[in-house]
């Protein structure tokens, strides 16, 4: 078996039929697709059965509703494939160029730990609304690939990519289930810590749905002030990761720039939620003050993102609004923005 | 539905991305199929690719034909398809594979003799080149009038290049009774598509995007400014022709107005690449004013004052630089 589909579905009536069938679209005998059903409340586990008629590629695996982390965690355990994928339900991959890429893994001489690939962002009718390039950042040996994982949003997920199970299991790297945001950026942190030999390919294999309505709220929810821990998990998992790459003094400008960027476009999300103002104050502070983001700002370079680094120091002080808006007017009409 | 369809791929030296343009054509929803790869004597091993699929798959018809150029071997594919109603797919670009389904069903819902869809436009890797906005995306399928059909392009309008190139469309057979490609010319889609627009009883606009259209740097129209270039103009004068010839005054005046804006933007594109084509320039200038007789047509005093400009080029030019911006 070569390669295990594992896609974990809560509710997913609506998108996991097409899901499935453009993997079977694969025309190979060595792959199986894992549906872990994560204790669904609609027809998403009659759906599935009914495509098990078609294929006996698909297993299905229900269980109680435990959150995705747990039933990736299943999916892993119950796999047998030599390489994983993970996979939403409501994504879809490109079928021609993962079979491409399973073809290549099983002819290749060489042992590859991870092929990772493009990807395009769709809306909910499946049309292309964004590409997205790995391949454009020249991702040839290690430390181009911690660059992009520290640096860069791009390694943050873990669907898209082929990952080999031995390292998975050899490792114990699993899901952590206690976060609700940032377990998967967490899984290829631990997973990228023990690759060896790895290759980025200049093909979109994955389809990543956006829900216009939704991705406002998923959005803003996830980048809220609400997951001060899994940020403070996240910063510090990735400066764990820091310390065991090569060339660390690059690499540590680059993730403290990223997570500058990350902690800025926070709080700027969280201004905009018109929620009470004092309550969004408060969290907003206590966010910037957690230890590890307070790391993050004292360490960003004053050359860059200058603005940003004093404005959040400014809003820190000053509970008013009002008087940070006049701020940020002054400060851009300074900059010969406003005329 | 058992509409034979069929789809002509003229292929020319396109051995690098003729792989992922039949598969995409092969793994269609729709299965009747007359797939027709014409080998317009490639040099490099297109053609045994096209056997290759031909042997694999009973739905494939392959032509191997001399060098004629692009219109010859979508020429060749028109003798002999037999579907109800034709597509064309260039040999570097692929597409969705709902596309005949989705095209075929409006045709069919809506008795319609040409059905056109959107396209996106990728590098040869799957990027895309621009973003692909939502708005012209909602799967909509609208009627297009014989008159808007024919002003979309010669309007600002920013899908007006789904409307003049010949591959994001679905004909009726019939509509190629009188009509052929011109061989040996560029721009052979300004030439033809209008002539099928108008032809057609009824015109049906699907918005979403079926076909990928793959920019690569080595094809025709990303090449190097030449001489050919201006078969362009051949293709404007022929459209006044025929809009005289039905009497369109509002579509003539239009295509005049695009003729001489054309005209200038080739006068700056040889300009910037060093290839003085002046010869070409005066000629195709001398040819407009030879053909068009606006005289009883309908033109506004700020459009009189445009004509009578144009006769003295070069001011006509700088204005024209001008108002560009």
């Amino acid at each position: 078996m070569l390669v295990s589909f594992i896609i974990p579905a809560y509710n997913a009536e609506k998108y996991i039929s097409q899901c499935i069938d453009e993997i079977l679209c694969i025309n190979r005998d060595d792959y199986e697709i894992l549906i872990i059903n994560d204790g669904s409340t609609d027809k998403t586990k009659q759906v599935v059965k009914s495509l098990i008629k078609k294929s006996n590629k698909i297993k299905l695996i229900n269980q109680l509703n435990l959150g995705v982390s747990a039933s990736r965690n299943r999916g892993m355990a119950e796999s047998c494939g030599k390489y994983i994928f993970f996979a939403d339900a409501d994504d879809i991959i490109e079928p021609m160029h993962v079979a491409e890429v399973m073809e290549f893994l099983d002819t290749s001489q060489n042992d590859y730990d991870m092929i990772i690939g493009n990807y395009y962002d769709v809306d909910i009718n499946n049309n292309i609304i964004k590409s997205y390039s790995l391949f454009d950042k020249i991702i040839d040996d290690k430390s181009k690939l911690d660059m992009i994982f520290l640096g860069d949003f791009l390694l943050n997920v873990c669907w898209g990519k082929f990952l080999k199970r031995t390292i998975i299991t050899e490792n114990n790297i699993t899901f952590d289930y206690t976060m609700k945001y940032g377990e998967d950026t967490i899984f290829i942190g631990n997973f990228l810590c023990h690759i060896n030999k790895f290759k980025c390919i200049n093909k979109y294999l994955y389809r990543y749905r956006q829900f216009s309505d939704n991705t406002a709220n998923t959005l803003r929810s996830k980048l809220t002030c609400r997951y001060m821990d899994e940020t403070e998990k996240l910063i510090k998992n990735k400066r764990k990761y820091l310390n065991s790459c090569e060339k660390q003094k690059e690499l540590e400008t680059a993730f403290i720039n990223y997570y500058a960027r990350h902690l800025s476009a926070t709080v700027n999300l969280a201004l905009k939620e018109r929620n009470s103002l004092t309550a969004e104050t408060k969290s907003i502070s206590e966010y910037l003050d957690r230890s590890q983001m307070r790391f993050i700002l004292d360490n960003v370079n004053m050359n860059y993102g200058i603005k940003r680094y004093i404005v959040s120091q400014v809003y820190r002080t000053i509970p008013c609004r009002i008087i940070y808006i006049m701020l940020k007017h002054i400060w851009l009409s300074i900059n010969n923005k406003l005329f | 539905m058992s509409d034979l369809i069929s789809i002509i791929v003229p292929v020319y030296n396109v051995e690098k991305y003729l792989d992922k343009c039949i598969k995409s054509i092969i793994s269609q929803t729709y299965h009747n199929l007359e797939i027709i790869l014409v080998d317009d004597g490639s040099s490099d091993r297109c053609a045994e690719i096209c056997d290759g699929y031909a042997e694999k798959d009973s739905r494939i018809a392959v032509i191997h034909k001399e060098n004629g150029g692009l219109s010859s071997a979508r020429n060749a594919g028109l003798k002999i398809a037999k579907g109800n109603y034709i597509n064309f797919v260039d040999s570097d670009d692929y597409i969705d594979k709902k596309m005949i389904d989705g095209m075929l069903q409006a045709a069919v819902k809506n008795t319609a003799d040409i059905v056109i869809c959107d396209y996106t436009t990728v590098d040869e890797y799957g990027k895309l080149c621009c973003e692909n906005l939502e708005q012209f995306n909602t799967g909509e399928v609208i009627e297009i009038g014989k008159h808007e059909s024919q002003m979309i392009y010669l309007t600002n309008c920013s899908r007006r290049k789904s409307f003049v190139v010949v591959w994001n469309k679905l004909y009726k057979r019939e509509l190629f009774k009188n009509i052929r490609f011109p061989v040996g010319r560029l721009h052979e889609d300004e030439a033809v598509t209008y002539r099928l627009l108008y032809e057609a009883k009824k015109i049906m606009y699907i918005k979403k995007s079926y076909y990928f259209y793959v920019e690569r740097k080595g094809s025709i129209m990303a090449s190097a400014f030449n001489k050919k270039r201006f078969d362009l103009f051949d293709a404007y004068i022929e459209r006044l022709k025929f809009y005289k010839e039905n009497n369109e005054k509002e579509l003539y005046k239009k295509v005049v107005f695009l003729y001489m804006h054309m005209l200038c933007q080739y006068a700056e594109w040889s300009g910037k690449t060093g290839m003085q084509n002046k010869g070409e320039i005066t000629q195709y200038y001398n040819l407009l004013l030879d053909n068009v007789k606006l005289d009883n047509i309908d033109v506004t005093i700020r459009q009189k004052i445009e004509l009578r400009l144009f006769r003295h080029f070069n001011i006509y030019k700088k204005l024209w630089k001008l108002k560009k911006g």
